[in-house]
């Protein structure tokens, strides 16, 4: 594996970390929506970190994380025929 | 949570909609947790292999699991698809609930981040929609060629950018209308407009030339009129069939009519006139003007210019 594969398969997550961190620990604020954006961030950090493991060819942790995907998938609706694609 | 950030961004009192908004994915994630950890080794072996993209050979009873919970993914999908459609147009609506508040509140509305608010919106559905064609191609496509990885890792990055920094910038207005309602709450609502109020309506707003004040808000008006917002509100609407911001902007370009028909251009150019007459900018003045008078104060001007030829 390259690392231009690992800085990839990171970018999103690490976007949503950076946003997050900046939202709610270094912006000290008393903005209730920037405060829920922040944590919109965290859901979006632990989502696009879940894909990690499937890019890693590491299939049996990413076989636990797919609820998280389910729970995820209000914030960033995400992965619709997944299923089609595989079952098909 | 988008429609929960939006609610929180446009509404004062949020409501707790949005959790059962959440619970089919509450419900589906748990379900989709207890499948799982009644797999053995085999089936969660199998399942690998089917999110690896190989094809669902071999369907027998020992897959049962397997296939519900893919089954239970495929559900989850689809109702999130269904529920994702209905938040963005719940979204539309409350912004367009949020403009009228503006415009009911802000004489230059324009002015308060309903811009930012709109392209925070057209982030998250970009993402979404963007989420929905890169997993249609299906993940292990990706996976069978990492070159291409390259398109939806950096697209998706830069929509959360957007998104991250439109939200980080977006300046609140709420917490000015909560001021506004905590003001209503403190005073009785009367039903029928005083003389006195009228009066004194007339005379520190219309003829004392109150509405050429910069970025004058609803409450200014209430502080001066000594009323609350609710009240005011409703006499505005009844009496001129029309919100705050389009009285105030109604009477500006009558104000700004009045000098261009008594003042020569060279006098007062139109930026120096705009700024004269409360308006924030002279891309507000133009617009302002065309929509109440349907012409451009250019055009205006032009024709003042006729008149005064042929005569």
């Amino acid at each position: 594996m390259h690392a231009w594969y690992y800085l990839l398969i990171s970018l999103p997550s690490s976007v949503c970390l950076g946003w997050a961190v900046w939202l709610l620990l270094l912006k000290s604020n008393k903005d209730q929506a920037q405060d829920f954006l922040g944590w919109m961030m965290v859901v979006g950090f632990v989502l696009y970190l879940s894909y990690i493991p499937y890019f890693l060819h590491r299939f049996s942790i990413f076989v636990l994380l797919l609820p998280v995907y389910t729970l995820g998938h209000p914030a960033h609706l995400s992965h619709v025929p997944l299923l089609c694609q595989t079952v098909g | 949570m988008y429609h929960y950030y939006v609610r929180l961004l446009v509404e004062t009192k949020v409501f707790s909609i949005w959790q059962r908004l959440y619970l089919p994915a509450v419900v589906l994630g748990i379900l989709m947790y207890g499948t799982l950890l009644i797999l053995n080794n085999s089936e969660r072996e199998n399942l690998e292999v089917i999110l690896q993209g190989q094809p669902f050979a071999n369907l027998n009873a020992e897959t049962l699991p397997v296939i519900t919970l893919l089954a239970l993914y495929f559900i989850s999908r689809l109702t999130f698809s269904i529920l994702v459609i209905y938040t963005v147009i719940l979204n539309f609506r409350l912004i367009q609930q949020y403009q009228y508040q503006l415009s009911n509140y802000y004489s230059d509305p324009e002015n308060h981040s309903i811009k930012s608010l709109k392209y925070i919106l057209t982030g998250m559905i970009l993402t979404s929609v963007y989420s929905i064609v890169a997993n249609g191609i299906g993940v292990p496509f990706f996976l069978n060629r990492p070159f291409l990885l390259i398109i939806p890792a950096c697209s998706i990055s830069i929509l959360i950018f957007f998104l991250g920094y439109f939200g980080n910038s977006f300046h609140l207005v709420q917490l000015d209308f909560t001021h506004g309602e905590a003001l209503d709450d403190t005073i009785e609502m009367e039903l029928v407009f005083g003389e006195v109020f009228v009066a004194n309506f007339q005379h520190r707003f219309v003829d004392n030339k109150a509405f050429l004040i910069p970025g004058l808000k609803i409450t200014t008006l209430c502080e001066m009129l000594e009323t609350n917002r609710t009240y005011l509100s409703v006499y505005i609407n009844r009496t001129y069939q029309c919100n705050f911001c389009s009285l105030i902007n109604k009477l500006r370009v009558e104000y700004s009519i009045k000098h261009l028909e008594q003042v020569s251009i060279e006098k007062y150019s139109l930026n120096y006139l705009a700024e004269m007459c409360g308006f924030s900018s002279l891309n507000t003045f133009y617009r302002t003007f065309q929509k109440e008078y349907g012409m451009t104060p250019g055009q205006f001007l032009k024709q003042q210019d006729k008149k005064a030829a042929e005569k």
